[in-house]
């Protein structure tokens, strides 16, 4: 069943284009203003409208109905599987978006006669790219946190309905939600960031790594432990070995290592069995 | 190099730009990147304070500021700022 029309949200402009084709080329080398661009490309994109099959659906609509039922659940069920998440979880997402491709031609839901497709294929790829780097990120850390012991609940992502849940998990009454990036702290409405905890990563250009770190309520981290310096701007740390403190909208949050933040919940797990 | 809107793309360049998508983790963000995001959004939903202590000490000023942020005699230096204390009884 073809696309037969595309209404792409007004709004939609040059500089949009350019964010999201910066994220997908070379998204280091994103400004901020870029980077805002780039999430408020998303919006529009999510909110573009697609006419197939007499249904009008959004892009968002779309994805969710021809890509994600159809693609992550066999994909998170790879990943659970797997012994080395990255490796294997990188090879299953090219894997998939090569049969996206391949299925958007097969289909005609990408027309050459239509060019308003493109958006919705760049779209769709560039969603799927998203979400299955997140779920990789979240199933590497829900298994380093059960090996290491701590004490946890989290949404099942096998199950469809859970996987959107309000947190991605909860310890010791904190909720938390896991970023594979830390584009959430982008948008600059605080009342988004309604969670205790996010653990993030950042990525490191010269050693080709990413550092997991956790972004806290400082009255979460103060719970566990309270020893925090003030990070001052714009002279910012080098990493979060030190946990440092910042205002951001008129909270208080703490950055700190994973590891650091995983010793402190750990111990102050084990306090309170005691 | 200049980025080409999707919709202004031939044929083979929005090929090769599917082609890129799945090589890089999107929003791939380095620790200056989130900082420069902070800084610059921070700037616009708060304001920044940070707080100096002066105090004359026979004919100058001893200044105490907080960590990182760099005092030579009474020059106090934060980012690309130089600012100079000078004290007055006048």
């Amino acid at each position: 069943m073809p696309v037969e029309s595309i209404k792409l949200a007004v709004g939609l402009r040059e500089n949009h284009q350019i964010a999201l084709l910066k994220s997908i080329t070379d998204p280091i080398a994103a400004s901020p203003q870029e980077r805002q661009d780039l999430l408020e490309a998303i919006d529009l994109l999510r909110s573009s409208r697609v006419r197939i099959d007499g249904q009008d659906l959004s892009f968002a609509g779309f994805f969710e109905k021809f890509i994600d039922r159809a693609y992550t659940d066999k994909f998170v069920a790879a990943l659970l599987k797997s012994k080395q998440i990255s490796a294997h979880g990188q090879r299953e997402k090219k894997k998939i978006i090569e049969e996206i491709r391949a299925l958007f031609i097969q289909e005609q839901w990408f027309r050459h006669d239509l060019p308003e497709t493109r958006f919705l294929i760049a779209f769709c790829l560039y969603w799927w790219n998203a979400f299955a780097t997140g779920y990789m990120f979240e199933i590497q850390i829900f298994r380093d946190l059960r090996k290491s012991g701590l004490r946890f609940e989290a949404h099942d992502l096998r199950q469809r309905s859970e996987r959107y849940s309000f947190a991605d998990l909860t310890i010791s009454q904190m909720t938390g939600d896991i970023k594979s990036s830390t584009y959430f702290f982008s948008i600059a409405r605080t009342s988004d960031l309604s969670h205790d905890f996010y653990i993030t990563r950042y990525y490191d250009q010269s050693k080709r790594q990413y550092h997991w770190f956790v972004i806290m309520r400082s009255e979460s981290w103060n719970e566990i432990d309270g020893t925090t310096l003030p990070m001052i701007f714009p002279n910012w740390p080098v990493d979060f070995s030190t946990p440092v403190t910042f205002d951001f909208g008129g909270t208080d949050w703490v950055a700190v290592s994973y590891h650091i933040w995983k010793t402190k919940i750990l111990e102050y797990q084990h306090q309170g069995e005691q | 190099m200049k980025l080409k809107a999707i919709d202004k793309m031939t044929d083979t360049e929005f090929d090769g730009l599917l082609d890129r998508i799945g090589q890089n983790d999107p929003d791939k963000i380095t620790l200056p990147n989130f900082m420069e995001t902070l800084w610059a959004l921070r700037s616009k939903v708060a304001t920044n304070v940070i707080e100096l202590t002066a105090k004359l000490v026979d004919d100058h000023l001893e200044i105490d500021a907080p960590e990182g942020i760099a005092v030579r005699g009474n020059e106090v230096i934060v980012g690309s700022h130089r600012i100079i204390l000078r004290w007055s009884n006048a």
